[in-house]
């Protein structure tokens, strides 16, 4: 009996909530929070509250195209394997309590792997189109994956270090025992953001997509449901992105201080708390592609090389220092 | 030379809770300057017949047709006006010496049947040398 | 990445407009660029032959949206030289005050196209809201935002009321502050200066070579303009400052046009203040006498150039117009080499480029022995009913 409820609770988690069903809308409403933001930014008006809806609908009933010379293998499979690796991601972020709906000493670097998925699916899906712009758009796919992952993973680790944990639950209830410790994550924060930025490939460093260079990069041949395949995983990457850094570095769905009262009320304040949170990180993206203009691909990598690196081996030291005194403790 | 870092920021954040610049037509419609060039309004009855409408007009969107003397001794016109070659200059309204036409603010002449962009009319009148002034527009 | 060539345009998101670059790239870096025009022709240089010169002005205006009043200017210019026409002081005022206006949208433009390419486009946002106000101007002033219709042969057809000076000069002030602040913020901040400083150089000397015109010459430290060297309408009378830069990068030619926007705006305040009073048009015939003209005027984007040959009847036998983007061609393919392909777009929208001032004749090379025959709109009707009666309605699904 106890065997059944645990596997239809196990899919209930990854279809339903945290899984599929959660993500898909809100992915769908980052997405409008997003363009409606940077809509308001420019003084326009921005999208209604079910545009992202309504596109993904169209986009799956528009005609399919493959390329005649494209890997027709490679081009259907790689939007289904970068949206699965996203999915699975998020059964290890918590996301109404501490702990996630699964974890184990060094989940971290799990979600982290998985988050680097729909990288590589790009470049494949890129290379495979044999499409000029979109192989161009690939190699810069990877060429900025090697930019932004190293601070990412730094920035990410953090935590971790402080905490003497590689579970994100782990983590979390060390961050609930001691918060004040998040102080000393200011600059693994902001890298994390920056770097998630790249990751997410979003302006300004948008290089692999450059509409105006590149028409679109790798996703150039995409059409119909492939296309919406991806552009939902690009939504739900957001998503979990956003609440990878804010169970790191925000607290995650815990409140300070804790409000007292029966359980449930908790979890569902913590959803409150964590929806809110992620959308302050989603605020902070938007507010960066608003306000600058990309970057090249080179500019990219000096930038990640010449800053964000040094920066994050700065806080390393700067956690080992108060890890070997013992403050914080 | 100077540089700053995200100097736009101000400004963005500044506008997220000013309202929006769009206008959103076909709701909300802008006001148009009295000197607007949209379609054109004919005074049939004071036009003289003197054709330099369609001598003067660019995209051949005027025709004046002659059609004969009418019994009292005046000539019949008709006037095709065809909305979907004038290009709103108002060329012929300047060089109309009788004031016969005059443009509307009237700019939303989308149509879905061809034959709505031939405006016709006939009328009677006496012909009379061609002369031309130079108008100014006040 | 070995070597390849990519096609940038005819359709390209960064150029809508037709026109090809075949750039060769060795990964990310350009070796070598080449250029296909002439994608639109539209025999407008013929079409000028059979229509009257006063007909013709609404043609010429028809050439290009965004300068519109720089084609009907420089055509009406040499029509009255060739006429013998005095216009009155105040006509050439208020064609001045135009010309300035629509510099000044056309300016704000561009930066909003710069922008949009480098990935900015909240740039092009505000640029493109703040263009409105000289737009409204324009608007208020000759009746349309875009083809105004304001000048005619032997001056202006609108007039300038005495209760519209308050609200150009109330609009010219705040588009004077917006400038100001693009200026201050598109050349400081980082991101931009990342992507512009250095890039597209052209030294004076190629530029030269190339016979750059406008702010693209300007900004490689050659001091062209036809409204100081040979000028036109009112300009002898307007105290205003030629805008220089020797920085030869794409920097350059941003700092030229937002200070020519500042110098328009400090022109049209000038203008209307000193508005002389008096007949806005003289009067003129439709005969036009014999002889040929070369008219020169200083469009938004450089120099452009009509030439005018009359053979003494209501139609001009010869109409050529060589306008400012044409000239500037050589120069953007000399500038792509040796830069990114990320730059492509950047480099070429930096010369403003206008499609429509480029195609004026359609070259057709009847020597290597390919038939060649002109399809008529029938002929092809038939044929694209035959096609469709073939393969089918639908795009071909594998
Ligand atoms: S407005 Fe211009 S195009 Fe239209 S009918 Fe009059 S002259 Fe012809
Ligand atoms: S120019 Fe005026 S008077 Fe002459 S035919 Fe046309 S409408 Fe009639």
């Amino acid at each position: 009996m106890s065997e059944i409820v645990n596997i239809l609770l196990a899919v209930l988690y990854l279809l339903v909530f945290p899984g599929f069903l959660f993500l898909f809308f809100y992915g769908l409403f980052c997405e409008y929070f997003d363009r409606k933001l940077y809509a308001r930014m420019q003084n326009r008006v921005g999208p209604p509250l079910f545009q992202p809806f309504a596109d993904f609908v169209k986009l799956l009933a528009k005609e399919d195209i493959i390329p005649e010379k494209a890997d027709k293998g490679m081009f259907s499979i790689v939007p289904l394997f970068a949206f699965a690796g996203v999915l699975t991601a998020i059964l290890y972020i918590p996301i109404w309590r501490t702990d996630a709906v699964l974890s184990f000493e060094g989940d971290l670097v799990v979600v982290l792997f998985l988050l680097t998925i729909p990288s590589f699916a790009l470049f494949f899906a890129g290379w495979h189109s044999t499409n000029l712009f979109s192989q161009i758009g690939a190699v810069r796919t990877v060429t900025q994956l090697f930019g932004y992952e190293i601070p990412f993973f730094f920035a990410c680790l953090a935590p971790a270090l402080i905490m003497g944990t590689w579970s994100i639950s782990g983590i979390l209830s060390q961050t609930v025992i001691r918060p004040e410790v998040l102080i000393l994550l200011i600059l693994a924060f902001i890298i994390a953001v920056i770097s998630l930025q790249a990751k997410l490939e979003r302006v300004p460093f948008d290089a692999p997509e450059a509409e105006t260079e590149i028409a679109g990069g790798s996703l150039v041949e995409y059409t119909g449901r492939r296309l919406a395949i991806f552009r939902l995983m690009f939504n739900i990457k957001m998503v979990i992105c956003a609440a990878l850094i804010t169970a790191l570095f925000l607290g995650g769905p815990v409140l300070f201080p804790a409000v007292p009262g029966p359980e449930f009320i908790g979890y569902l304040l913590g959803f409150v708390v964590f929806l809110l949170k992620t959308l302050f990180v989603v605020f902070l993206l938007t507010m960066m592609r608003t306000v600058f203009a990309r970057v090249r691909i080179d500019q990219l990598l000096k930038f990640c090389y010449g800053w964000l690196i040094p920066l994050s081996i700065v806080q390393f030291l700067l956690l080992i220092l108060v890890r070997s005194m013992g403050w914080f403790a | 030379m100077v540089r700053t870092i995200g100097s736009m920021f101000p400004e963005a954040f500044r506008h997220l809770w000013k309202k929006r610049a769009t206008v959103l037509y076909p709701f909300e419609k802008l006001e148009l300057t009295y000197r607007y060039r949209g379609k054109l309004e004919f005074f049939d009855e004071r036009c003289k017949g003197c054709k330099v409408c369609e001598e003067d007009c660019p995209s051949f969107a005027m025709e004046i047709k002659d059609e004969g003397k009418e019994q009292d001794g005046k000539t019949k016109f008709r006037r095709i006006y065809h909305t979907d070659r004038c290009l709103f200059c108002g060329q012929c309204a300047e060089s109309c010496m009788s004031e016969s036409i005059i443009l509307t603010k009237e700019f939303e002449l989308a149509e879905s049947d061809k034959e709505k962009f031939t405006i016709e009319s006939t009328y009677s009148t006496e012909i009379i040398a061609k002369e031309r002034e130079v108008k100014e527009d006040g | 990445m070995p070597k390849v060539t990519i096609p940038v345009g005819p359709q390209h998101p960064a150029l809508k407009e037709p026109i090809n670059f075949m750039v060769s790239v060795d990964g990310e870096t350009i070796v070598d660029a080449d250029m296909n025009l002439a994608y639109s022709h539209r025999g407008i240089e013929k079409l000028a032959e059979s229509k009257t010169y006063l007909q013709n002005i609404y043609l010429v205006e028809r050439i290009c949206g965004i300068c519109s009043h720089t084609h009907t200017t420089c055509f009406v210019q040499g029509v009255e030289e060739l006429m013998g026409i005095e216009v009155p002081e105040r006509g050439l005022y208020i064609r001045t005050l135009v010309a300035e206006l629509e510099r000044i949208h056309s300016h704000l433009l561009w930066t909003g196209v710069a922008g949009h390419e480098i990935g900015f486009d909240t740039l092009f946002m505000y640029t493109w809201r703040d263009r409105e106000l000289a737009l409204d101007l324009l608007e208020m002033i000759t009746g349309n935002r875009v083809n105004y219709g304001i000048n005619t042969i032997g001056g202006v057809r609108r007039n300038i009321k005495a209760g519209m000076k308050d609200q150009i000069l109330k609009h010219i002030g705040k588009l004077e502050e917006r400038v100001q602040y693009y200026t201050d913020m598109a050349t400081t901040e980082s991101t931009v200066l990342l992507r512009a400083e250095g890039v597209g150089h052209l030294p004076e000397n190629e530029a030269r070579k190339f016979c750059a015109v406008g702010p693209t010459a300007r900004a490689s430290n050659i001091p062209t303009d036809v409204r100081k060297e040979d000028p036109y309408a009112a300009y002898e009378e307007l105290d205003f400052e030629l805008i220089t830069s020797d920085s030869c990068d794409i920097l350059g030619r941003l700092i030229v046009r937002m200070q020519e926007m500042v110098e328009s705006c400090k022109m049209a305040r000038q203008l209307i203040e000193n508005l002389p009073s008096g007949p806005i048009r003289a009067p003129m015939s439709r005969e036009v006498p014999a002889g040929e003209v070369v008219s020169r005027y200083e469009a938004p984007r450089g120099e452009c150039l009509y030439y005018v040959k009359s053979n003494g009847t209501f139609y001009p036998e010869r109409l050529k117009v060589r306008a400012s983007t044409y000239a500037n061609w050589p120069a953007v393919v000399y500038s792509l080499k040796g830069y990114y392909i990320a730059d492509i777009p950047l480099i070429i929208a930096a010369i403003d480029p206008c499609m429509s001032c480029t195609s004026r004749v359609a070259i057709l090379d009847t020597k290597d022995g390919n038939e060649r025959k002109v399809l008529d709109m029938d002929y092809l009707r038939t044929y694209g009913i035959k096609w469709y009666k073939e393969h089918g309605r639908g795009v071909r699904r594998r």
